[in-house]
């Protein structure tokens, strides 16, 4: 026998008890570093994400939608622009950078951007393996799209028209894979990189294929010359920062094409998700206190409901040292317990969550487990217990031996 | 051996202080101790159990004054050296009988002896009732178990509150019987205070309060 094992034997004597502070705290854990790891892993992988880019030139429509389709690659474009026009814009001396990107085709769910050789540099992804696009139909494998599909160099592969998986129509062209990245951990990672001249061409024939895509069919009638080409977007970074103020409403103003700030609209959109991740924050703050408050009933209870075992417990020669231990123990047992349940609650609730986004956007990576946020929490939760158990040991402090035996009933 | 001197005691916030005669026991000597309620009798035990500190005077066992201890090493040598049994015996709800002896063995610094603890519970009757839980026992079960964690550590000095005061005349002289036994095995000397004069036959040595 030893003070470890009368604290654990205190907390199976009162099993329902013990086991509601311990769901409780456990929940509580759990939300907090749950919520507090997606909200980073989101929020991380959107400004990763975003890069060097400034700016984004694409056609008219929502302004976010077109900061998720083409900075992010998980939404759908907003349509196509002139490539020749977006050129034009690109000449003004406060643009340091202008990327033309096109895309619409996916393998295996992985998306295939047609761009240029300043597309890399936005995200400072370095080649591992090969070379450059330097021909149409030559692809550079993100890291993550080499590893999961396991592709190397020299591989061909034919692409599907579509953003997602199950886009049916799939092209007669193959793709050759001549590169690898090195991990840039961006949404480059996840990207098929490939010439303008691929997603052109390979729509141009796949047009005789499908003769129902009116798109491609305007496409098509003057795909020769540059000026008639579209593309997606266009990835701009400024020169200067007073770029921010003049060109978006410059170009808002004057084309039929729209301007977007991503961090702007990045920003935005934290601020409508950071209210939800807000709201489960104070609630997991509160069921956090509750399931202290609980803790601290269930061992002041013990104090004063068994006063008599304590005090005998001193007649055999425990000290008073020895008395707050067994209580502090169970304490501090019962936190540790649901630390460790709380972590394990939300690593499965993690796991499922991004289970189901990868369905969906097949970009968004978990983050590795917050061992910082973790921690954090677990002294947070320390130091709630700690102030429980000093609460509940002054009865002990104060406990008259002799008073308590004499009074025995 | 136990030896009290001139020891009085003054509750805090009442009148009246004790005052209380000195007692002299030499090894394997017996005391009963015999008084009306309220004369100061549990003060007297728990003054000599080192549970209260006389205002006065002092008490030894062997040769250790109780007194001149440090909070700390008074609760090490009560727990080596004393067992007290009390009227309505208890133990610690939260574990079963042997987890009690352990736990009163842990405390008291001693470490557990197989043999030695199952010939105790032999003796008291109880190796049936080793896994039980306290609220499981009846009520003679729990008398034998509160005399068990008396004197499973062997102490120096058996102090003993009202043991038979709720007992009819056979249990009476069965729980006198083993208490005595149990001081003789251990060579302790054995204290009883009461106001049960049924038991003065068992006591070669009494005083009243």
């Amino acid at each position: 026998m030893n003070i470890g094992k009368l604290s654990i034997k205190n907390i199976f004597h009162k099993p329902l008890y013990s086991l509601l502070s311990l769901i409780s705290l456990a929940i509580s854990i759990g939300l907090l570093i749950g919520i507090r790891q997606m909200d980073t892993s989101i929020r991380r992988h959107f400004e990763n994400s975003t890069g060097k880019i400034d700016m984004i030139i694409g056609a008219k429509g929502s302004p976010l939608q077109l900061v998720l389709s083409s900075a992010l690659h998980i939404d759908n474009p907003t349509g196509n622009i002139p490539y020749r026009q977006a050129k034009k814009i690109a000449k003004n001396p406060l643009i340091k950078s202008a990327v033309p990107i096109s895309y619409g085709d996916n393998y295996k769910g992985y998306r295939i951007v047609g761009t240029t050789q300043g597309f890399a540099p936005l995200y400072n992804a370095e080649l591992q393996k090969g070379r450059s696009v330097q021909k149409p139909m030559e692809v550079v494998l993100g890291h993550s799209v080499a590893e999961k599909l396991k592709l190397s160099i020299g591989d061909t592969f034919l692409s599907s028209h579509g953003l997602v998986e199950e886009g049916a129509h799939q092209h007669s062209e193959p793709l050759t894979v001549v590169g690898i990245y090195k991990p840039a951990y961006k949404v480059i990672d996840r990207l098929i990189i490939t010439a303008l001249e691929s997603i052109w061409e390979v729509h141009h024939h796949g047009h005789h294929d499908n003769e129902h895509d009116k798109h491609e069919e305007h496409e098509e009638e003057g795909h020769e010359e540059d000026g008639h080409k579209e593309i997606t977007s266009m990835l701009v970074s400024f020169r200067s920062p007073s770029a921010f103020l003049t060109l978006p409403r410059q170009i808002n103003e004057n084309t039929n094409m729209q301007a977007v700030l991503p961090k702007y609209e990045m920003e935005r959109l934290f601020q409508y998700t950071g209210v939800g991740v807000q709201a489960i924050t104070w609630l997991a703050y509160t069921v956090l206190v509750i399931s202290c408050i609980t803790i601290f009933i269930s061992l002041f209870k013990m104090v004063k409901e068994r006063a008599f075992d304590l005090a005998l417990l001193r007649t055999y020669g425990a000290s008073n040292l020895q008395l707050v231990k067994i209580v502090a123990y169970e304490g501090f047992l019962i936190g540790l317990i649901a630390w460790m349940v709380g972590v394990l609650l939300s690593q499965m609730g993690m796991y499922y969550i991004f289970e189901i986004l990868q369905e969906n956007f097949k970009q968004i990576d978990i983050q590795k487990f917050p061992w910082q946020e973790a921690l954090q929490i677990g002294v947070l939760v320390l130091f709630m217990i700690m102030l429980s158990i000093t609460m509940a040991i002054p009865p002990i402090l104060k406990m008259n031996i002799s008073n308590i035996l004499s009074n025995e009933k | 051996m136990i030896h009290s001197q001139s020891i009085t005691y003054r509750y805090p916030k009442k009148g009246d202080g004790f005052s209380f005669p000195d007692i002299s026991l030499k090894n394997g000597e017996h005391l009963l101790v015999l008084g009306a309620s309220g004369i100061g009798k549990t003060t007297l035990l728990h003054l000599i159990a080192g549970l209260l500190t006389p205002n006065t005077g002092s008490v030894f066992i062997e040769k250790t004054c109780l007194q001149t201890l440090k909070s700390k090493e008074l609760d090490r040598f009560i727990g080596q050296n004393i067992g007290l049994v009390f009227q309505q015996n208890r133990a610690v709800t939260s574990l079963n009988v042997m987890e009690n002896i352990k736990t009163r063995l842990f405390f008291s610094n001693v470490d557990y002896n197989h043999d030695e603890v199952s010939a105790l519970l032999g003796q008291l009757n109880l190796e049936d009732c080793k896994d039980k839980k306290i609220n499981e026992l009846s009520v003679g079960q729990l008398q034998r178990l509160g005399i068990a964690l008396a004197v499973v550590h062997r102490p120096k000095v058996i102090l003993a509150d009202e043991p038979t005061s709720s007992l009819d005349d056979k249990n009476c002289h069965s729980v006198l019987n083993l208490l005595l036994q149990q001081a003789e095995i251990n060579n302790a000397n054995l204290i009883v205070i009461t106001h049960d004069h049924r038991i003065k036959p068992f006591f070669q040595k009494s005083i009243m309060l």
